[in-house]
């Protein structure tokens, strides 16, 4: 038997060929990655149980003499016979002589179609992201029904009627507590979000799956009456949230890895993102060995900040209004906060939302308010205004998400901001960062002594405490690094919110003003990134009430905060 | 005797569908989808002690299967809301299902099916806490469940390889416990139902 070189060749050069174009795609930013065949990526677990028999090949090389992702996207029938060929040195066939299996494998060429992958190497499949997002409101309904105490609230007797009434009454406002509508809900709209993401589409198809599996759940889910504020905090909030925890989880996978390791990675990415964490497993890509995205934008950025801490705070704040005024205390109580930040503001390259984001979380050992903080901000669109290699200023586009909650005030919603941000850099590792920023709150809401006024459509489970509102707002705040470390951050923010529903009742007007300032320094200690600080937040509110002449209120709250941190950075 | 009538006629589509499944050629193997989703609305009507009660609704139905052997196997839920006869009233019924399917691909276009279902349903005087106090407070709250057989026999029409138009007809029994003598109702404690559906399969995992 003779090695018909040529045909060796050629049939590399098909292999190859899917490796080479979807090298260029990436060069060139797309997240469009050209597969042969049309099961490729569907079956290649299949294709790694029969045609690849030592795993070792992916993680070190094929002895192939390709690279091996080519392997993956590869039509498994043309992989099989790629590989056969390869190993059996098959002869073509000669004139007059009925073609080889492998000979006739040479049209495939012509039948390559394109499959969208994302970077993480997730095939686009509108099914599975529908049907994830879809579980997302059938577990939480069967919940409702199977669980007696969730029973009780007899919210679950859903039938084509309920469905056909709901929508037939439209959009109203509830009466859930601050945290449900502030932090659930978003939290709950991350799974219709990262249901798209995790099949390998983007942040605004993302955005639409929150919007269509909110709307889903608002309409059919229950048989409460669709709120708006509902809709748009598990939408919009649900993207910031979804597309926070889904990088979050992408700083933990790692396609490379095995064993043990790989299997922790796996779980943890899960627990931050189910979805993910389904869509890998169904599709194999939790079990496969193959290349990590790259671009770090997609992995692990070029910068990469956390911020743990942990220590005490307290405060105290006072209201007065024409009825006198009260003085409320926030009691001294221990907390720890988790602050992330991925990507760098002054250094974004590529128009991809979330490039950049920060988030902090802060729990208290409160009762009934263990979550007191949730920030999340995240850009969508930037472009730059001058750079060299000292400074850069640039225009941004951000997304905020706000979630405050303590004994004293509730404060949070969703909005968007157009932002100035600059940086200066002192030598190679110190800088000034600073930003200002014109804001727009889509939803907010505020606590408010009228809220209880609320006209909620339905049946009145509870008197809301805060009133839902919108309007505009500006902020600014600095960042100051010395020696690669945060040593100081402020920031101040001004908001007015036009109360939409709440203190508004029966036509009479109600508006809040909201500032609030921040103050941080922290003192690093020589040793692995260890360091202690102190934090200062003013909170400060101005609410105008025309209802039955109340007149203004003024709030102001002054919280403090003294704790320990570990904020290694990698930069 | 109806009821039993109908058991019977179920068991025997039961059996029907374990020995195509254990019969099936590879060909039928082929025919099992990865993953197969179901959504359809359609009308049921019940009969049995349960219909001289309640009238016909619409209700719909959410399936979801994976291949087992050469058969479907998997769970839903279906919900309907019957209004009483001659009472401003009605009920809701939730019902889960765990089911085995046998799809057969007669042509590439044409794939009728057949499923054994295993069905547990919750039945309750409808709260009207949602409905703006439209229907007159019939009975206290409380809920009576119950499992029962289900037969099915449908075809996917399919559009392409991804999505099938769904077309099936089923009959169910079922017993509640405990019966409803106590709120004033007689002796109900079952009922059977019959039912036509058309939707829409969904096989995401399904190569375009």
């Amino acid at each position: 038997m003779t090695v018909n070189i040529t045909k060796v060749a050629g049939l590399v050069a098909v292999a190859l060929m899917p490796w080479a174009v979807d090298v260029a795609a990436q060069e060139v930013g797309s997240e469009r990655d050209p597969v042969a065949g049309a099961t490729a990526i569907s079956a290649a677990p299949a294709v790694q149980a029969t045609a690849l028999p030592e795993a070792s090949w992916l993680s070190s090389g094929s002895p192939l003499g390709y690279p091996a992702p080519a392997l993956y996207f590869m039509a498994p029938e043309r992989l099989a016979s790629v590989t056969a060929a390869l190993a059996s040195n098959a002869p073509s066939a000669g004139p007059g002589e009925a073609p080889t299996e492998a000979a006739t494998e040479a049209p495939v060429v012509e039948r390559r179609q394109e499959v969208r992958t994302d970077p993480w190497g997730q095939r686009r499949n509108l099914g599975l992201a529908i049907f994830e997002a879809y579980l997302g409101n059938f577990i939480p309904w069967a919940f409702n029904e199977l669980n007696p105490a969730r029973a009780e609230l007899l919210i679950s007797q859903i039938s084509p009627r309920s469905w056909w009434h709901n929508i037939e009454k439209g959009f109203k406002w509830d009466d859930n507590k601050f945290q449900v509508n502030f932090f659930s809900h978003p939290f709950q709209g991350s799974i219709y979000y990262t249901s798209a993401r995790a099949n390998g589409y983007g942040y605004w198809t993302g955005l639409l799956f929150a919007l269509a599996g909110s709307f889903n759940w608002e309409c059919c889910g229950e048989t409460h009456l669709m709120s708006v504020n509902d809709w748009v905090n598990t939408s919009i909030g649900g993207a910031a949230v979804g597309e926070t925890l889904f990088r979050a989880s992408s700083l933990i996978l790692d396609n490379e890895a095995t064993g043990t390791e790989r299997i922790t990675r796996e779980i943890g990415a899960f627990l931050l993102t189910p979805t993910r964490g389904f869509t890998r497993l169904v599709t194999g890509n939790s079990t496969r060995v193959f290349n990590n995205p790259e671009n770090p934008a997609d992995h692990i950025p070029n910068l990469l900040e956390a911020f743990l801490s942990g220590g005490i705070r307290g405060g105290d704040s006072w209201r007065e209004g024409q009825g006198g005024r009260l003085d409320e205390d926030v009691p001294v109580h221990g907390y720890f906060n988790v602050e992330l930040t991925a990507g760098s503001l002054a250094e974004l390259e590529r128009q991809q939302p979330f490039d950049f984001v920060h988030t902090v979380l802060q729990f208290n050992l409160v009762r009934g308010r263990a979550l007191g903080r949730w920030e999340i901000r995240g850009n969508l669109w930037h472009t730059d205004l001058s750079r060299s290699d000292e400074s850069v200023s640039k225009l941004v586009v951000m997304q905020d998400f706000d979630y405050e909650n303590n004994t004293v005030f509730e404060a949070g919603g969703q909005s968007v901001s157009l932002m100035y941000h600059a940086r200066r850099l002192f030598g190679e590792r110190s800088g000034l960062a600073w930003n200002a920023a014109v804001t727009w709150t889509i939803l907010g809401g505020v606590k408010s002594e009228l809220a209880f006024l609320a006209d909620v459509e339905g049946v009145r489970e509870r008197f809301r405490e805060y009133d839902f509102g919108l309007g505009p707002g500006f902020r600014a705040g600095a960042v100051y690094v010395g020696d690669g470390r945060r040593l100081l951050d402020a920031e101040y923010r001004i908001h007015y919110l036009a109360t939409l529903n709440g203190s508004n009742r029966e036509g009479e007007d109600s508006s809040h003003l909201l500032q609030t300032v921040r103050v941080r320094g922290i003192v690093p200690f020589m040793y692995r990134g260890f360091g202690a600080g102190a934090e200062y937040n003013f909170f400060n509110r101005r609410s105008e009430f025309d209802f039955m002449e109340v007149g203004t209120v003024r709030q102001r709250a002054h919280l403090w905060q003294v704790f320990a941190t570990w904020y290694p950075v990698r930069n | 005797m109806q009821k039993r009538r109908v058991s019977r006629c179920l068991v025997s589509l039961g059996a029907l569908v374990g020995c195509l499944g254990s019969a099936g050629p590879a060909a039928a193997q082929e025919a099992q989808d990865p993953l197969a989703l179901r959504f359809a609305f359609g009308s049921q009507q019940m009969e049995g002690d349960l219909g001289d009660a309640l009238d016909g609704a619409v209700d719909a139905e959410f399936s979801l299967a994976f291949p087992v052997g050469p058969v479907r196997v998997g769970g839903g839920a279906n919900w309907a809301s019957f209004e009483m006869d001659d009472q401003e009233a009605s009920w809701n019924q939730l019902r889960f299902h765990g089911l085995v399917g046998y799809a057969l691909r007669l042509t590439e276009r044409f794939r009728p099916y057949a499923e054994a279902r295993i069905t547990f349903r919750r039945l309750r005087p409808e709260d009207d806490r949602y409905f703006g106090a439209e229907e007159e407070e019939l009975l206290r709250d409380f809920v009576t469940s119950g499992w029962g057989p289900e037969g099915v026999l449908g075809a996917e029409i399919t559009i392409n390889r991804a999505v099938a138009i769904d077309v099936s007809g089923a009959v169910s029994t079922f017993s509640l416990s405990p019966d409803l003598s106590s709120e004033g109702l007689g002796p109900i404690d079952s009922g059977q139902t019959w039912r036509f559906h058309i939707g829409v399969a969904w096989f995401p995992l399904t190569s375009e």
